[in-house]
């Protein structure tokens, strides 16, 4: 049975949500197509840029964390850099890896210029005179080379600073440093957007991840200290760095819920349990046995990991991950063995081949849980699952390791029962729709059609 | 001074676990992983240079 790959199965997302509260990133314009420059300027975009130090202190205060996966603090992201010494780089990073998730995508094809300000913003809080912008999706790469394109015209784009001194002023008023990022488009992969791989592609090297440290932050782009920042996160810096009314920037996160065949882009309060996002969306919490957290990075729990906050503190807390935001909902008449072997198949498919220890480990784990699920694994394929899962994280040069070491982990603490039962006999669940061998393939990649961005 | 391992130049050979064995513990494989991440004592950084000169595949290194 092929079902488990079929393009048209996928699951597509439905609807882009704002919070009726009117803060965040979608409530002040969350229309249908993109957002053009005038639009965007008549919403205060593009203002005059404060002092580098200003504009890292309203990022400190609005608490913006990287939306990227880690949720590490941005303002220490950018006070490092800016201690760096020169010259840096500033990368605004939209390589969406995570298959269940896709606002970094609706982000970019919806508001180019929020994301392209949250650059701006942050290249001249770190003293960065070179920026890229670096994604996957065609249709985000092309939302942002007309953004592009709007801003050269106006004269605030490519080459319109080139006369001027430090901190120019611009034609429309505008005081700017040297903007002109340069759009660079990667082949999409699960590691193309782990940040030492982003370093590495700009470098003209391969896309694939580095072992750590340096950091980019201390060594990146042509050896120049680097910041890396989500585009989630820099439309967050956009927003703090001109102080927007009623909330601070980092008050929100994005998320996207996928259940069955349906998706949805939704922004939720970090401070509201992730079910109140998913009863928006959804209608209700009702019919769901598990629940994939953080795409495939946060394991996989039973539904009362929903009344955790969207954050990522009170996550991790719980022993998740927040992540990228990605929510995944195994619905009943699914099977959260099943799921979780999809995610352990495209996880170890995914494997860049680089790391030897990845390329075996992961792969001899996946296929324990695949022989499981499919009904042929004995008591031996687990206990080698639950040494192997043990020994799996902090041995990649990424975290794709240690993401399935999670999943398999929590699939174990949480779902004891539903492995036996594997163990003892067939499902029918499983027998459709966990691949025979890991594969990219997942069930779980969500599709973001035209009609939607 | 950290110690640090190249996982893609790693070919699971095992010198690093059997050199240094506070430091690096191997799978079933004989890839490595780090047991002290934090920086390292006189004693440690002693036997993290023999595992450094030990690795065939140069796939262990010291930084700041």
């Amino acid at each position: 049975m092929e079902a488990h790959n079929a393009t048209d199965a996928l699951p597509v997302v439905r609807r882009a949500e704002a919070l009726a509260t009117g803060v965040g990133i979608m409530a002040d314009r969350d229309g249908e197509g993109r957002e053009t420059l005038n639009e965007y300027r008549t919403r205060g975009g593009y203002p005059p840029l404060a002092e580098p130090s200003a504009i890292r202190a309203a990022v400190r205060a609005a608490e913006v964390r990287g939306a990227g996966g880690a949720g590490f603090p941005t303002a220490v992201k950018l006070d490092t850099v800016a201690a760096a010494p020169g010259p840096r780089v500033a990368v605004a990073n939209g390589e969406e890896g995570e298959p269940a998730s896709a606002k970094d995508r609706r982000l970019l094809r919806n508001r180019p210029h929020l994301v392209l300000d949250g650059l701006r913003h942050a290249a001249h809080a770190v003293g960065a005179d070179t920026a890229f912008v670096y994604v996957s999706d065609a249709e985000a790469a092309a939302s942002v080379r007309q953004a592009l394109a709007e801003l050269a015209e106006d004269g605030l784009g490519a080459g319109a600073t080139d006369s001027a001194g430090p901190d120019p002023v611009g034609p429309a008023g505008l005081r700017l440093p040297a903007f002109a990022p340069t759009l660079v488009e990667v082949t999409p992969s699960y590691v193309a957007g782990e940040e030492t791989a982003v370093v590495r592609a700009l470098g003209g090297d391969v896309a694939l991840p580095l072992p750590k440290p340096p950091r980019p932050y201390e060594q990146g782009v042509g050896g120049r200290p680097t910041l890396v920042s989500n585009v989630e996160t820099l439309a967050r810096v956009a927003l703090a760095a001109r102080g927007e009314p009623g909330a601070s920037a980092g008050d929100t996160v994005l998320l996207t819920v996928v259940a069955g065949g349906d998706a949805w882009v939704c922004e939720a309060e970090a401070t509201a349990a992730v079910a109140a996002a998913v009863e928006r969306v959804r209608g209700s919490v009702d019919g769901v046995s598990a629940v994939l957290m953080g795409g495939f990075a946060g394991g996989i729990w039973r539904p009362d990991v929903l009344g955790a906050a969207a954050s990522h503190d009170t996550l991790r807390a719980h022993g998740s991950l927040l992540g990228c935001g990605a929510v995944i909902l195994v619905e009943d008449g699914d099977c959260p063995v099943a799921a979780a072997a999809d995610a352990a198949s495209f996880l170890a498919a995914s494997s860049a081949g680089q790391c030897g220890a990845c390329v075996r480990g992961t792969h001899v784990a996946a296929e324990q849980l695949i022989a499981i699920a499919r009904g042929v694994g004995t008591a031996e394929n687990l206990a080698l699952l639950r040494r192997r899962t043990a020994a799996l994280p902090g041995r990649g040069n990424c975290a794709l390791p240690d993401a399935l070491a999670m999943l398999l982990r929590t699939l174990d603490e949480h779902f004891a029962a539903e492995l036996d039962a594997h163990l003892a006999g067939p499902c029918q669940v499983c027998a459709a729709r966990v691949p025979e061998q890991p594969t990219t393939a997942t069930r779980f990649r969500v599709r973001l059609p035209h009609a939607t961005a | 001074m950290k110690v640090r391992i190249d996982a893609a130049r790693c070919e699971g050979r095992g010198y690093c676990s059997r050199f240094a064995p506070a430091l690096f513990e191997t799978d079933d494989d004989g890839y490595p992983r780090i047991l002290v991440t934090d920086d390292l004592d006189d004693e440690q950084l002693a036997d993290a240079r023999t595992a450094v000169s030990a690795c065939p595949e140069q796939a262990i290194s010291l930084h700041d």
